[in-house]
């Protein structure tokens, strides 16, 4: 389709303005969504993204589309549902690393493996930013931060070994300095059918410059990269050297919405054969019973 | 017994956990239920998963049951803890029967002893140690006065899907109990319908309160469903997972309560009916949540089956001191509707009615049961499900190219129109900042008193909309006596023998905690007495009441790890009447 004959524009994706510090990798982040989003033509309102709390989890406000601003951590377990209630909806959960990986880490596994096809995006600029200052999840050890005034003695998480432990249906990871690279990532995790992860590097100038160590580390995944060998993956998000970007991983695994409306469709089949206990005391009690066609 | 106007005989078993205890109630419970009798169980196990003290309490009557009976007149104790820990509970001149190999008998003066070799008669005579159960239930069921063949139909039916020869060996069971000389007993246990004085049904189904509650749920529209096994709450997330897909719904096992809630309100959020059941902890897990929940409007409705607490507490033990964090919790002013059934019947109608509130103000509703109330077999009658009131959320319709559609509405109720993902033109960020109409973050003074006044203005709406409370005994009472949850029974069955000795004597159940019901002001005011009774420490609704009443009650408020007995309400009721205790009861 030639940009003229496409429905929405990149106009019809955008929100309220961004509030965020002047040279924040978060615009970028946002812009590459918003193009993944334009390309796919994904109609804003058949959009929901649904954040937890951080500096980037604003950014509900700043996509025209269904937005849902969670408590701190919990934006997972939300997107997840509103996917099963309505699976036509396009479903984007987004946060930082704080949200994700700290209060919200206890989600992250567990949504991995109910494998909802939903796309989390995580903006990890590996420190607290809306809080001003403080050591995150991902800080790197030995880091100078409000909170570790004398060093960060702990190990960082690794976002990507932990997507791939527990066999994430679609592990990326991008930086906010390749726009290009990033939206054609979420453009992948969006058709992607299951979990779909993308980390994206996304350096907080005012609290934790990170652009020169991005700029520096990061490569692109070597083409010949098997995106189906797990164990090929996991080389390289153990890589302490190099900071790999692109697909790392993807495998097809039935979806949460899948299973959910396979449940559905078998449960009400067995309706009028052999139905639940309560079904079958509703249906004496007067109760129109649901068939799989009703 | 002694309450001739409704005859009733109530049934202790005793024993170590994993003996046959519940399985001998279960199988006695089975059977009087097909022969048509009223039920009410109690039942306790210990926390561990296998040994330790549990016992089950089964009360039969031809008329309905308000509670599980005080003191048993049938004590059955298959081990000397069983027979210690329960003797000082048989009503003076009941029965008690005990395997005579397993017990040695303490001096009891005032009850008839019946030693039966039940271990070894099951071995030996009947050929299957297992058979213990059956063969007590039978002996319990022929003193009831349940004929054998009966009996011996109800266990070949509960055993059919175990084979033949396990249904030849219960049945010979059957035959070797009822084969039993039988001691002299003054005491009548049979139960039967020749005395009916009145025709009030009993009910065609025996179901336990979180069973009801589960039908509450699918009947008012519940679509989605989330949550954590926990004690007792565990047996709606097991009904929920069998059953909402069969209604056309969802539900998923989360891996913590916070995620539960979570999911719920992400499938609020997307439209859809959703409930989430827990106890205690789970519930102060959830608080944040729930605030949150209040904040963004969305509709959601939370099952707390409270258990002994705080902390991890006693799990498997009835208590009701979950009330102040239902009605209070939560960090910031979170109004929130807090309804509390008080029979298995209720447990149906209020989660029906939690749903209908919730859509219709779109506010977490908090169903609070206990483990009384969600364990216990009753019998209730249903209504025609078919023409059950059901109310769905109101719904936006905006033009398809609106702009900042205004979510958060200011209406004369407080409830706005709610837009479904996917509608076009009602896009919104559903916001926990405090926000505008649209959802804009607006930290604001103006805006925070606005938005304060239109989510508590549909508590206001909701306490004028809502009876919350049943009352019955004397229209003008000397005291009326207060109860909630399961604990009503006890407070009904307490006024209805009172009244009968002529005192004058009002029972009041409130069934909505929050907003607190306007109505009952005028009642409570008018009396000239106040006695409250609930299952915890501090007297949780006493200190509620007097929150929004010019009045002291007095409390009866026990925590000890089981129901308040009947007798102990009607002695400080009349104690508070001055009226002279003229017999014992026992």
């Amino acid at each position: 389709m030639s940009e003229q004959q496409q429905e929405y524009s990149l106009k019809d994706y955008k929100g309220l303005m961004p509030i965020w510090c002047p040279g924040c990798g978060d615009f970028s982040v946002l812009m590459a969504l918003q193009k993944a989003l334009q390309h796919r033509q994904v109609a804003p309102h058949k959009l929901a993204v649904i954040s937890g709390i951080g500096c980037s989890s604003r950014i509900p406000h700043f996509i025209n589309a269904y937005g849902f601003h969670m408590v701190h951590g919990r934006s997972l377990p939300s997107a997840a549902a509103v996917k099963v209630v309505n699976p036509e909806l396009e479903v984007i959960a987004a946060g930082g690393d704080g949200d994700g990986f700290a209060i919200g880490m206890g989600h992250f596994p567990h949504t991995v493996r109910r494998n909802p096809n939903i796309t989390y995006l995580v903006m990890d600029n590996e420190i607290y930013g809306l809080t001003k200052g403080q050591t995150s999840p991902t800080s790197h050890t030995g880091l100078v931060t409000k909170t570790t005034p004398w060093e960060n003695a702990d190990e960082p998480i690794n976002p990507i070994m932990t997507a791939l432990a527990h066999n994430c249906s679609f592990v990326a990871r991008g930086i906010s300095t390749d726009v290009k690279q990033l939206t054609q990532l979420l453009i992948e995790a969006m058709e992607h059918p299951g979990f779909s992860f993308v980390q994206a590097m996304s350096p907080c100038l005012t609290f934790h410059d990170t652009y020169e160590m991005v700029r520096n580390t990061s490569k692109d995944l070597p083409e010949d990269h098997d995106v189906t060998d797990r164990l090929g993956a996991i080389k390289y998000a153990l890589d302490t050297d190099n900071m790999w970007t692109g697909v790392f991983y993807k495998v097809r695994r039935p979806t949460l919405d899948e299973v959910t409306t396979r449940n559905k469709l078998k449960a009400l089949e067995r309706n009028t054969k052999s139905p639940t206990p309560l079904m079958k005391i509703y249906a004496d009690m007067g109760g129109k019973v649901p068939t799989s066609t009703s | 017994m002694t309450d001739k106007r409704r005859k009733s005989t109530t049934i202790r078993l005793a024993g170590e956990s994993g003996e046959g205890v519940v399985s001998s109630g279960q199988i006695l419970t089975d059977a009087l239920i097909e022969q048509g009798f009223a039920i009410l169980t109690y039942q306790t196990f210990p926390a561990e998963i296998k040994g330790g003290h549990c016992w089950y309490q089964v009360r039969g009557s031809a008329h309905p049951l308000d509670t599980p009976g005080d003191r048993a007149d049938i004590l059955v104790s298959f081990n000397q803890e069983g027979f210690d820990t329960h003797i000082d509970d048989l009503r003076s001149g009941g029965l008690i029967i005990y395997d005579s190999d397993a017990v040695t008998p303490v001096d009891v003066p005032k009850a008839h002893l019946f030693p039966v070799p039940i271990g070894k008669i099951a071995a030996d005579e009947v050929g299957s140690p297992r058979s213990k159960n059956v063969l007590a239930a039978a002996i319990l069921a022929r003193l009831l006065g349940l004929p054998e063949e009966e009996l011996a139909d109800s266990v070949t039916k509960k055993f059919k899907h175990k084979g033949a020869k396990v249904v030849e060996v219960n049945v010979k069971a059957v035959t070797a109990a009822y084969g039993l000389k039988l001691p002299e007993v003054e005491m009548d246990f049979a139960l039967t319908r020749t005395d009916t004085e009145t025709a009030e049904p009993i009910g065609a189904y025996a179901m336990t309160g979180n069973d009801a509650l589960v039908l509450g749920a699918l009947v008012g529209g519940c679509k989605f469903f989330a949550g954590y096994p926990i004690t007792p709450a565990s047996t709606i997330l097991e009904a929920m997972m069998r059953e909402l897909p069969a209604w056309g719904g969802s539900a998923i096992q989360a891996e913590d309560e916070m995620s539960a809630l979570t999911h719920c309100l992400g499938a609020s959020f997307a439209g859809a009916k959703v409930m989430t059941a827990t106890s205690g902890p789970g519930f102060s897990l959830m608080i944040e949540l729930l605030g949150h929940a209040s904040t963004v409007e969305l509709p959601v409705v939370i099952v707390d089956a409270q258990r002994g607490g705080p902390s991890t507490g006693l799990p498997t033990k009835y208590e009701q001191s979950d009330l102040n964090a239902a009605v209070y919790s939560g960090h910031g002013d979170t109004p929130r509707i807090v309804l509390a059934p008080s029979t298995v019947r209720e447990n149906f109608d209020l989660t029906v009615k939690a749903f209908n509130l919730a859509e219709h103000y779109q506010v977490p509703v908090i169903l609070l049961t206990d483990n009384a109330l969600a364990t216990r077999l009753e019998r209730v009658t249903l209504p025609d499900l078919n023409t059950v009131e059901v109310e769905d959320r109101i719904l936006a319709t905006p033009e398809p190219d609106e702009k900042h559609y205004k979510r958060y509405k200011f209406t004369e109720n407080g409830v706005s129109p709610f837009p479904v993902p996917g509608t076009p033109g009602g896009m919104y960020v559903c916001e926990g900042l405090e926000h505008d109409e649209t959802g804009k973050p607006n930290y604001t003074g103006e805006n925070h008193v606005a938005m304060n006044n239109k989510r508590y203005g549909k508590l206001e709406d909701c306490a004028r909309r809502e009876t919350g409370y049943y009352d019955f005994g004397a229209v003008d009472p000397d005291l009326v006596i207060v109860g909630w949850g399961a604990i009503a029974g006890t407070v009904r069955e307490a006024v209805d023998r009172l009244t009968g000795e002529g005192l004058h004597v009002g029972g009041t159940v409130i069934t909505m905690l929050s907003p607190f019901p306007l109505a009952v002001r005028d009642r409570l005011r008018k009396a000239k007495k106040v006695l409250v009774v609930e299952g915890n420490y501090t007297g949780q609704l006493a200190q509620l009441i007097e929150a929004y009443n010019p009045i002291v009650p007095e409390k009866l408020a026990v925590a000890s790890a089981g129901l308040i007995p009947v007798e102990s309400v009607e002695k400080v009721a009349k104690r508070l009447l001055n009226v002279q205790e003229v017999q014992v009861r026992e």
